[in-house]
């Protein structure tokens, strides 16, 4: 499997990093204290009084519940399947509760420091809302645009919840080191160097799904439907692909020089990308070179991986 | 929470919660009020349940007639009350501004707004009533409104009203303390903080400080209490519980008045008797006076003793006062300036010809004041004169008429002729009024005095014994005065107590007085706590001179406190562990979840196990012998090693692949 996953430690929710805060509606319902209060001592009121301090230990209590409905959790770490770029990335944000009490009204959101009050709105409603059950672990989605290639990290979450009455709301920072590889986005009008390569005793025929069966492989997305196993669905719960072995396969050399015509390194890049994508749909075996990198002949979907990889990766440092 | 359009539970929640709220005031409402709120509740409660179109823009003629009927109900409370927004008008504005905001209501902002004007709606039931159950339904509709707000915030798979109603008494009954320690320690501030509505205190009844013939009638009928007392040891006698309130010096021949300021001399007390020490907590009258036992010796804040043995408060009493004094029954009161002689003397010229002449006669024959006071008192004994709540109207010269014509009359006609008889015999004399008699409730040792004790009787003025009480009342109907109005009265003359007779009314005896102890307690308690009883119970932890800023350091203390302990209770549930085998299966899930095998919520251990060893052949060994040890622990009758599971488990370190 190819997923980027932080080895961070465990973060657990302790005091220090809980904070909390009046919700607008608190501070509405502080103002209308206020008032009653007041409206208490002019008209020297004792159960005006008796009330106005009710709901100011109201207040306060409901403090102490809302910090509590977020204390204790843990984040046990996120990860991410790579993404072509364009695309949107889904970060499972793994979130346990190891406490025999349910926390409810959970919202797990991105926050990056310095985020705009506009950003901070988009970011909240994009959040995703969700409850843990007692002694429960869940993984939580957090999905946010992919639109470079390269390593793509969601940057600080926040777990808030204003329950149980949204008069407080209560939160907690993590930090997110989980990244998700983001591939080149896989464009391109150029066809398959064909030309550049030597087939062995065949031409440019189409050549997948000719020859002997060798194997069943995960689903990736580009793959062809045709090439889904549907009889092994039902008993995998995960959808393969059939591969064929042939002596028609054909190998190709994709090599940057080849796409040394279209000027921009990123549609260079796009254009490799479709071209790894389109060879290995067409159960070729093909290779890649770049400038800083090259993969050696192969095929599979771990070989496809490595390509892409390197393509992401290119001209950066990881 | 990101809520979307509100459900027909939360709506119809919060409505109910309105109308509850609502309900104590429904009895003033005009019902065309009553009616359009209610009107309004069930039309959004529908309109949630999609039975009826909402009046929003997409609807331009429902939308019309609700701004109409909003309308009409401002306008026709502005009318109503002249324009004049007082305590009445400001909670049918409340009404008529909740029902529309109710049917408006479209997002968590309206809704948040709506049920916390729901606890604005408790404290306006406050202006009319502060009794305990007003308290007790206050309190309900707090733990209504807060499961209201509980609810909107809880996931729809969490909603069940039990747990809701639950987590909202716990809440509620988590706050009481922090309620408590606030309540005792918050420093009163002295109000009114700005002027207060003309109708702020109305219905509230008392005696007053001038005395028009007819007066007392009125408060002779009331079953209101006046005031409460309770003594610290002795008792004194029913015939000698004389509760004084203001004397009246200055006559119009018709109106009797106070004393005017200047006219009152020093007067000093010589005991005699024994001193009786006692606590009265006095109902609001609106006036400075305050009442004790004739006649007070010492008196504790918040009462006043002035220079003329007047009892009096600093300010107008708007709610209960409770304060202590020490009285005695026997005694000699002296001093009697020559102004306040003068005005002691003064008759207003030209009225009660037949008086004069008939005191002319007794002073004439000679003797002191207390024998011409004698006199008096014979002459109403045998001239066949009346007690009777409901004397005949005296249209001429009122104390002409009752002495010689239509002789039947209360005590304040009693009082008056014979301070009027005094005079003209040339012996200084006035008005006391008050209250006389009370009755003892048995269940919490106290004394209740009641409107229908108000009394009036006479003091008149010997070089000797100084002022003398003289009750022209007890001569006519000496059980008015050792009994009480009610056994002084005949049957038919509407007594407000009923007959308590026979064993059902002796327990109904009973219940009277521990309703009657309770509220007494309430009362003292809560609704008068004021400066003075803060300052008295903070002595009592050994606290002396507490102004408003110590007051303020203890409340800030008192609630540290609290809040420490609320916080050990509520986040104690935190800390408590789940049971080895569970902790161990936690500790399972979390390390597989940190290697990208997070268990679904509820997916069964077997499951989940199942679909760790197709992903992780590496590990399915292991991943299936843990979960096998972890059922057996929690569902096999005979038990399994929930420690063994847990040592095997903290061996469990599934790497990343």
């Amino acid at each position: 499997m190819n997923t980027a996953v932080a080895a961070s430690p465990t973060q657990r929710l302790d005091r220090r990093r809980v904070y909390i805060f009046p919700s607008r509606a608190g501070f509405t319902l502080g103002a209308m204290l206020v008032v009653i209060l007041l409206g208490a001592i002019n008209y020297d009121n004792a159960l005006g009084y008796l009330l106005s301090f009710l709901l100011g230990g109201m207040f306060l209590v409901a403090m102490l519940h809302t910090y509590h409905n977020l204390a204790g959790l843990d984040f046990l770490g996120a990860h991410a399947a790579p993404v072509f770029a364009g695309e949107r990335a889904r970060f499972e944000c793994v979130i346990g509760n190891p406490w025999p009490r349910a926390r409810l009204a959970l919202a797990l959101m991105r926050r990056p420091r310095g985020a705009t009050r506009a950003e901070r709105r988009r970011l909240a409603r994009e959040g995703a809302a969700f409850d843990l059950a007692a002694d429960s672990t869940l993984a939580v989605g957090i999905t946010l645009d992919a639109p470079r290639r390269g390593w793509l990290s969601p940057g600080r979450l926040r777990l808030e919840s204003g329950y149980p009455l949204g008069i407080l709301r209560a939160w907690a920072y993590f930090a997110c080191d989980a990244r998700c590889l983001v591939y080149p986005a896989p464009h391109g009008s150029l066809a398959l160097p064909y030309a550049a390569t030597q087939a062995a005793g065949s031409t440019d025929m189409a050549l997948a799904g000719a020859d002997e069966f060798a194997g069943l492989r995960p689903y990736a997305s580009g793959d062809p439907v045709r090439a889904i196993a549907w009889k092994t669905l039902a008993r995998e719960r995960e959808l393969m692909i059939k591969r064929f072995h042939g002596q028609g396969s054909i190998e190709l050399e994709l090599d940057w020089r080849t796409v040394a015509n279209l000027g921009d390194v990123e549609a260079k890049l796009s254009q490799l990308t479709a071209w790894v994508l389109e060879a290995e749909r067409r159960g070729a075996r093909y290779a890649l070179t770049l400038p800083d990198h090259a993969v050696a002949r192969g095929h599979g979907a771990s070989h496809r991986d490595a390509c892409l990889r390197a393509l992401a990766l290119f001209g950066g440092d990881a | 929470m990101n809520h979307g359009e509100l459900s027909v539970r939360e709506v119809s929640w919060v409505a109910a919660a309105l109308l509850a709220g609502l309900v104590p005031h429904m009895q003033r409402f005009p019902a065309l009020l009553t009616l359009a709120f209610v009107g309004a509740a069930l039309w959004r409660v529908l309109g949630a349940r999609g039975r009826l179109p909402l009046p929003d823009r997409a609807h331009p003629a429902l939308w019309v007639l609700k701004q109409l009927v909003a309308v009409s109900a401002f306008a026709g409370i502005y009318i109503a009350y002249h324009g004049q927004l007082g305590r009445e008008a400001g909670v049918e504005l409340l009404a008529a501004l909740l029902g529309l905001k109710l049917l408006e209501m479209r997002n968590a902002r309206d809704y948040y707004v709506v049920s916390f004007l729901g606890y604005f709606l408790v404290v306006t039931n406050f202006f009319y009533s502060q009794t305990m159950f007003t308290a007790l339904y206050m309190l309900a509709l707090v733990v209504f409104i807060t499961a209201v707000l509980v609810q909107f915030n809880t996931p729809p798979a969490y909603r069940s009203s039990r747990a809701v109603l639950r987590l909202a008494g716990l809440m509620t009954a988590q706050a009481m303390p922090v309620m408590i320690v606030a309540f005792l320690l918050f420093p009163r501030l002295p109000g009114p903080l700005w002027g207060l509505p003309q109708d702020a205190f109305d219905g509230v009844t008392g005696l007053s400080d001038e005395l028009t013939l007819g007066e007392v009638a009125r408060l002779g009928l009331s079953d209101a209490i006046a005031f409460r007392v309770e003594f610290e040891g002795a008792v004194p006698r029913a015939r000698d519980r004389y509760w004084r309130g203001p004397t009246l010096m200055h006559s119009d021949g018709r109106t009797w008045r106070v004393a005017r300021i200047g006219d009152a001399a020093e007067q000093r007390v010589e005991a005699r008797g024994p001193r009786y020490r006692y606590r009265v907590t006095l109902e609001p009258h609106q006036e400075r006076w305050l009442l004790g036992l004739e006649m007070v010796t010492r008196a504790e804040p918040p009462a006043l003793r002035t220079a003329d043995l007047r009892l009096v408060a600093a300010k107008p009493v708007r709610r209960r006062v409770s304060y202590a004094l020490s009285s005695v029954v026997d005694y000699r009161l002296l001093g009697l300036s020559a102004s306040e002689r003068r005005a002691a003397l003064a008759l207003p010229a030209g009225y009660h010809p037949r008086a004069r002449e008939l005191a002319a006669r007794w002073a004439a024959s000679g003797g002191g004041p207390l024998a011409i006071a004698e006199r008096a008192l014979d002459f109403y004994r045998r001239e066949g004169f009346v007690y009777s709540l409901t004397p005949p109207p005296l249209p001429g010269d009122v104390i002409d008429e009752f002495l010689f014509e239509t002789r039947e009359g209360f005590c304040e006609h009693f009082a008056a002729s014979f301070v009027t008889l005094m005079r003209a015999a040339g012996v200084p004399a006035r008005i006391a009024t008050g209250y006389q008699g009370g009755e003892f409730n048995s269940l919490a040792d106290y004394f209740v005095v009641r409107q229908r004790d108000a009394h009036a009787w006479a003091e008149i003025y010997d070089e000797q014994a100084g002022w003398v009480r003289v009750d022209p009342t007890a001569a006519v109907a000496p059980t008015r005065v050792s009994l009480g109005l009610g056994d002084a009265l005949p049957a038919s003359a509407g007594s407000a107590r009923g007959a308590d007779d026979g064993v059902a009314g002796a327990f109904l005896a009973r219940l009277r007085d521990g309703i009657e102890a309770v509220t007494h307690g309430w009362n003292r308690w809560v609704l008068s706590y004021t400066t003075l009883q803060q300052q008295r119970l903070l002595e009592r932890f050994g606290f002396d001179g507490v102004d408003a800023g110590k007051l303020v350091v203890a409340l800030t203390l008192a609630l540290a406190a609290v809040t420490l302990v609320l916080a050990a209770l509520i986040l104690a549930a935190t800390r408590r562990r789940s049971d080895p085998a569970q902790q161990a299966w936690q500790e399972f899930s979390r390390r597989l979840g940190r290697v990208g095998l997070a268990r679904a919520p509820g997916e069964a251990p077997r499951a989940f196990a199942h679909r760790v060893a197709r992903a992780r052949a590496d590990l399915a060994a292991e991943v299936i012998a843990i979960t096998r040890l972890y059922t057996r622990c929690r569902y096999s009758r005979a038990g399994g090693d929930a420690r063994g599971l847990l040592r095997r488990v903290r061996r469990f370190r599934p790497r990343r692949r």
